[in-house]
């Protein structure tokens, strides 16, 4: 019995998909980035580097669509 | 007190158009309001670009708008778990979204309690799911209200007593109105309204201000430095650091599970359309992000220290920061204009909530336990009838209990929904699980974080977890998931043991992908 709820037909890797884990293990190191310094624009480092990871975040998830949509899994997870 | 008469005509000309707006959405992509999935789904007929705006309507709410900053405001560099959590409901979305959207259109499911019912066949598991669902739902309906209720005291209308209680009512009424006529068209529909207000003038803040107060190095400048980056944890502890990261993974995960946010996405036309916004709608989360930093202009301007705020801040706290600084830097009929989204970003959010418990009791509690045999349009007459006792549910709580308690509710909300974790997206991966097992580890899971809080005495939802010695403070919501998950697990594995009996699913593998 299929228990994972998969498609049948076998898909080849899909290893793209572990790249969403990079903002949750970036963003769980808070010792990495909670200090003043470097500023941008006068914008203390803890909060601008959080900021960023907003968009970035929305890039890999992106890149992780395309990447499925282009192997011919519309997308699915795994 | 003064009523701001220019901001209180822009606010109440914006308020009527978005009333007209929310009865005649019931015409938009017409559909038989007798159905439930017509009145509580919107006919699934959404595509990206309304999804975008249904979805950030969820997420981009009144308290969201004012708490987020309020939070920066008052306990500084704590509030950017809301930038934390912002990034982690993305890839979240994108993983079990897409598979709940599949297995539901396959099946006509209109609530996850739908789904845990279809795959285990277990009418008690589903009636947790849901049960949970509504009662988690009702002080998050409370907590936009309140939202509403500061930017009325910043127009200078009074908030007390009861006079005060009138507008609040009023809108109330109106929010009820177009909630039952048109169902969740009505909060899509005007959902685009508060998106362009809340856009215009959050930009103009965070740029505005900025400009009046010397930019944005003077305004960190004046913020004291502690208030910048986390403390340091001491020794024998991970102190804030290890409450930061589990508020963020915690309030990513129960956001996901809260019915409005699955009402929203099966409200969609398709998969893709949840898949693009998992990456489209951080749009929205970055100007939130930007908006929090309204916390420390609202610190750097001392709005909390002139003389006129003073009032409202003594009965508000905080949460007057955002509202403080529009009336401090803008014209009185921007700060309207501002209000206005603010007031609306909190109707979008309490009828997309009410319909969601709506849902949910008619579909999974009325049906059935009350009237298995029920109509189509008997059902949907429930659910109306429901999502007007949700939203009433919600105004007393409002009118009779301090905001403080308020809070209280909103966090024992948000413990108990994300006990529903493993019945719904676990599930969305494997039917490994045994229905009684998710049903005692549910339970186990809702005892635990609310002990927690009740050792704690209800003040913070931080428990400090005591891990030989070593001390891991963390959101009680993410320790009481672990013991669920454990109890859910373990229990399994022994009920698999003791027999051979498997649960009824009535779902495939294929199911889930197309």
């Amino acid at each position: 019995m299929d228990t994972k709820g998969r498609s049948p037909t076998s898909r080849g890797s899909r290893w793209w998909y572990a790249l969403l884990l990079l903002p949750f293990i970036v963003l769980s190191a808070v010792p990495l980035f909670n200090r003043i310094e470097p500023r941008l624009f006068g914008i203390p480092f803890f909060w601008w580097f959080q900021l960023m990871w907003i968009p970035l975040t929305a890039c890999l998830t992106a890149l992780v669509y395309f990447m499925a949509e282009r192997d011919g899994s519309e997308g699915d997870a795994p | 007190m003064n009523v701001n008469w220019s901001a209180l005509i822009v606010f109440t000309v914006i308020f009527v158009f978005v009333t007209v707006l929310g009865f005649v959405a019931a015409h938009w992509r017409r559909g038989d309001m007798n159905l439930l999935h017509e009145w509580g789904l919107g006919g699934s007929r959404f595509g990206t670009f309304m999804t975008w705006f249904l979805m950030g309507g969820d997420f981009f709410t009144a308290s969201a708008m004012v708490a987020l900053p309020a939070l920066v405001f008052g306990a500084g560099a704590m509030g950017a778990f809301g930038i934390t959590y912002s990034a982690f409901i993305f890839p979240v979305l994108f993983v079990f979204a897409p598979r709940l959207w599949s297995v539901a259109r396959k099946h006509g499911y209109v609530t996850a309690a739908d789904f845990v019912r279809g795959r285990y066949g277990n009418r008690w598991l589903a009636s947790a799911v849901a049960l949970t669902g509504l009662v988690a739902t009702m002080p998050y309906i409370a907590l936009q209200l309140v939202g509403m209720q500061v930017v009325i005291a910043a127009l200078g209308l009074e908030t007390k007593g009861l006079v005060g209680d009138l507008p609040l009512i009023l809108a109330f009424v109106i929010l009820a109105g177009f909630t039952y006529t048109s169902g969740l068209r009505a909060p899509a529909a005007i959902a685009v309204v508060k998106d362009i207000l809340l856009y215009i003038t959050g930009i103009a803040a965070v740029v505005g201000i900025p400009m009046a107060l010397g930019g944005y190095p003077a305004i960190f400048n004046h913020v004291p430095i502690e208030k910048l980056t986390l403390p340091s944890p001491g020794p024998g502890t991970l102190g804030n650091y290890s409450i930061y990261v589990t508020l963020g993974i915690g309030s990513a995960l129960s956001w996901g599970l809260y019915p409005h946010s699955i009402t929203g996405l099966l409200s969609a036309n398709h998969r893709r359309a949840i898949q693009r916004n998992a990456f489209l709608l951080p749009i929205y989360t970055l100007v939130i992000g930007l908006i929090m930093l309204m916390g420390y202009m609202a610190i750097s301007a001392q709005v909390a220290q002139k003389a006129e705020f003073e009032g409202l801040f003594k009965q508000f706290g905080s949460t007057f920061a955002v509202p403080a600084l529009y009336l401090n830097f803008f014209p009185s009929w921007f700060a309207g204009l501002a209000f206005a989204g603010i007031a609306i970003g909190a109707l979008v959010p309490a009828a997309i909530m009410s319909i969601a418990a709506a849902n949910l009791f008619s579909r999974n509690v009325y049906r059935e336990f009350c009237r298995p045999d029920c109509t189509a349009q008997q059902e949907t007459n429930v659910a109306k009838w429901v999502s007007l006792l949700v939203k009433f549910g919600a105004l007393i709580i409002v009118f009779v209990l301090p905001s403080q308690y308020m809070v209280n509710l909103q966090l024992i909300g948000s413990i108990a929904i994300i006990q529903t974790l493993p019945s719904v997206f676990l599930s969305l991966y494997t039917r490994w699980f045994n229905p009684w097992a998710l049903l005692v580890g549910w339970a186990c899971g809702l005892v635990t974080g609310i002990s927690m809080l009740v050792a704690l005495g209800f003040k913070s939802p931080y428990y400090p977890l005591d891990i030989g010695g070593f001390a891991v403070p963390g959101y009680a919501a993410i320790y009481a998931f672990a013991i669920n998950l454990v109890v859910a697990v373990v229990l399994t594995v022994i009920i698999k043991a003791a027999s051979e009996a498997r649960s009824q699913d009535e779902t495939v593998a294929s199911d889930y992908v197309v």
